[in-house]
C-alpha cells in the first residue's frame, strides 16, 4: 500500500503537478512536499500525491552509511580498519567518481 | 545470543524480502518478522459492510483497488466484498487517488463516500484537498486510517523478545526517522529506516547487526535519499490540521489507542461516520471481525508465519482469499503464497550453495 514511484515533474501549478512516471504515463498528482518543486524535478510519487523530492546530493548522502556498514564487515572479517577503509572508499570512487567526497 | 529477530513494519519490506529471498541471504540465526505493515488487512469489517450496503442502496462508493476485493466476515446482501456489491449492480468506483475522487464526485454531485484506508504515507493525499478546500460537498470521507508506530508498539510488546526494527521507509517519509525514536528507546532495540530495493534491506540488515554487535540501540536511516530527520514538515501541518489522533480498531487484533485519525470537528461536514452514524467501537465493545478461522491478526502482529494458520494455500489462496492478509498484494499471506516464503527461496540458495 505505501509503494511510491518516482516521476518527473513536467508541469506545476501551486497544489496541481503533472509528472511523467516514464512509459508514456503522465499522470496530475498533488504536490505535498516542503521544498519548492521545478520543472525537471523528481519526486516520489504514492496514491497521486508528491511526498518528497529527490535529490542526488541526498542521494549521493546515503553512501556515507553504506560506507560505514561495508567498513565494520570488513574488520568484522578480521581485515585491519584502516585498510577496510582504503578498499572500501577505492570502490566507492570507482562507482561514484568525483560525485561523492572523502 | 542464539538467535536475532528482526521485525519489519512494511507490507513493501516484506515483499521484497519473500520475492528476492533475502532472508536464504541472511546468516541461519537471524530470523525477518513481518510485522503490521499493511493498512488493507487490517481495516475493519463494519467499514467493509456499511460500505458494501451503501452501494448496494446506490450511493457511489470509491476505494483503492486493494480495498475492492477485500472480504466481509457475515455477506451484506449476498455481497462479501465491495467487488461483488459491484457485481450486484452496486456503484462502486476503484480510483487511482483521492484527486482523482474528488473530480469524478464533483461531476457526479450526487452523495459518496470514499474508504479512507492508509498509513502515514497516504494521508496528505487526504488532508491536503480537505485543508484546502477542494473537496465537494457531496463527498463524504469515511476515515480508516491508522498509525505505525503505536501499532509496532503493540506488536513488539506482544510478540517480544525482537532485537531489531527496519522501519518502514516511506511512512517515515512523511513522519521523519524521529517517529521511531520512542521506541527504540522503549524496547532497546536499533532500527534503521529503509529504503525499498533488495540492496537497501540488506545494508539496513547489516546496520541492524552492527548496532547489535556494538551494544547500541539508536534509529539510522539508510533510505537518505527520501527520508530526513523531521519527516515532511508540510504534510504533517496539514495532518495535524485535518486529522486528530483516536483509539482505534485494528481489524482481528482490537483497539491500539491512539492509533487512529479522524478529521477534526472543523472538517465535520465531510465526515462519513457523522453523515451516516458509523460507531467506532471501544476496547470493551469490540468483537473479533475476521471470517471464522482465519488467523491474519496473529499473522499481522508477526505471532505466527502465514504457513501456521491452517486455512493457508488450503482455503485461502491468492484466486481465492479468505482473509484480509491474502487479499493486499502486499498482505504477509499474499506474499508468502505468490513467492514461497522460505521454503522455495531456501532450495533455490541450497542449489546454489549460498549457504553452505
Amino acid at each position: 500500500m505505501c509503494w511510491a514511484v518516482p516521476a518527473r515533474v513536467i508541469e506545476i501549478n501551486d497544489l496541481i503537478a503533472k509528472v511523467d512516471f516514464g512509459g508514456g504515463t503522465v499522470r496530475e498528482i498533488l504536490a505535498v512536499t516542503p521544498e519548492e518543486l521545478s520543472v525537471g524535478d523528481y519526486v516520489l510519487v504514492h496514491a497521486g500525491t508528491a511526498i518528497t523530492k529527490l535529490s542526488e546530493q541526498e542521494f549521493l548522502e546515503s553512501f556515507s552509511y553504506y560506507r560505514d556498514i561495508a567498513v565494520q564487515l570488513e574488520v568484522d572479517a578480521g581485515v585491519s580498519k584502516r585498510k577496510a577503509e582504503r578498499e572500501v572508499d577505492r570502490s566507492l570512487k570507482d562507482l561514484l567518481g568525483d560525485r561523492i567526497r572523502g | 545470543m542464539d538467535r536475532i529477530r528482526i521485525m519489519n513494519f512494511c507490507g513493501t519490506h516484506e515483499w521484497t524480502t519473500t520475492h528476492y529471498g533475502i532472508r536464504s541471504l541472511l546468516p541461519r540465526n537471524v530470523d525477518m518478522i513481518s510485522g503490521p505493515g499493511c493498512p488493507v488487512c487490517v481495516t475493519p469489517a463494519n467499514y467493509v459492510d456499511i460500505c458494501i450496503r451503501l452501494a448496494l442502496e446506490g450511493m457511489r462508493v470509491y476505494s483503492y483497488g486493494d480495498a475492492f476485493r477485500l472480504p466481509n466476515t457475515t455477506a451484506v446482501s449476498n455481497a462479501r466484498s465491495l467487488e461483488e456489491a459491484k457485481a450486484l449492480g452496486g456503484d462502486v468506483k476503484v480510483v487511482y487517488s483521492f484527486l482523482d475522487a474528488i473530480k469524478d464526485a464533483r461531476e457526479y454531485g450526487k452523495d459518496c463516500v470514499f474508504l479512507g484506508i492508509g498509513f502515514e504515507t497516504t494521508t496528505p493525499s487526504y488532508s491536503e484537498p480537505l485543508a484546502h478546500d477542494m473537496v465537494p460537498d457531496n463527498l463524504y470521507f469515511l476515515s480508516a486510517l491508522r498509525l505505525t508506530p503505536p501499532a509496532a508498539s503493540f506488536a513488539l510488546e506482544k510478540v517480544g523478545g525482537v532485537d531489531g526494527i527496519i522501519a518502514p521507509g516511506h511512512v517515515s517519509v512523511i513522519t521523519g526517522a524521529s517517529a521511531w525514536a520512542p521506541i527504540a528507546e522503549k524496547f532497546k532495540t536499533p532500527a534503521v529506516v529503509s529504503g525499498f530495493e533488495p540492496l537497501d534491506l540488506l545494508i539496513s540488515v547489516a546496520g541492524v547487526l552492527n548496532q547489535i554487535s556494538r551494544g547500541e540501540h539508536k534509529v539510522e536511516i539508510e533510505y537518505r535519499r527520501a527520508v530526513g530527520w523531521e519527516g515532511n514538515s508540510l504534510a504533517r501541518a496539514s495532518i495535524a490540521k485535518v486529522f486528530e489522533e483516536a483509539d482505534a480498531a485494528w481489524r482481528g487484533i482490537g483497539v491500539i489507542p491512539a492509533s487512529g485519525l479522524e478529521p477534526r470537528k472543523k472538517y465535520a461536514s465531510h465526515d462519513a461516520k457523522l453523515r451516516f452514524g458509523i460507531r467506532d467501537p471501544t476496547k470493551k465493545t469490540w468483537t473479533e471481525d475476521l471470517p471464522e478461522g482465519c488467523r491474519c491478526g496473529e499473522v499481522t502482529l508477526g505471532l505466527i508465519k502465514p504457513t501456521d494458520c491452517p486455512l493457508f494455500l488450503v482455503a485461502c489462496t491468492a484466486d481465492k482469499p479468505y482473509g484480509p492478509c491474502m487479499v493486499s498484494s502486499e498482505g504477509t499471506c499474499a506474499v508468502w503464497a505468490r513467492y514461497g516464503g522460505g521454503g522455495l527461496a531456501d532450495k533455490v540458495a541450497a542449489e546454489t550453495e549460498v549457504k553452505r
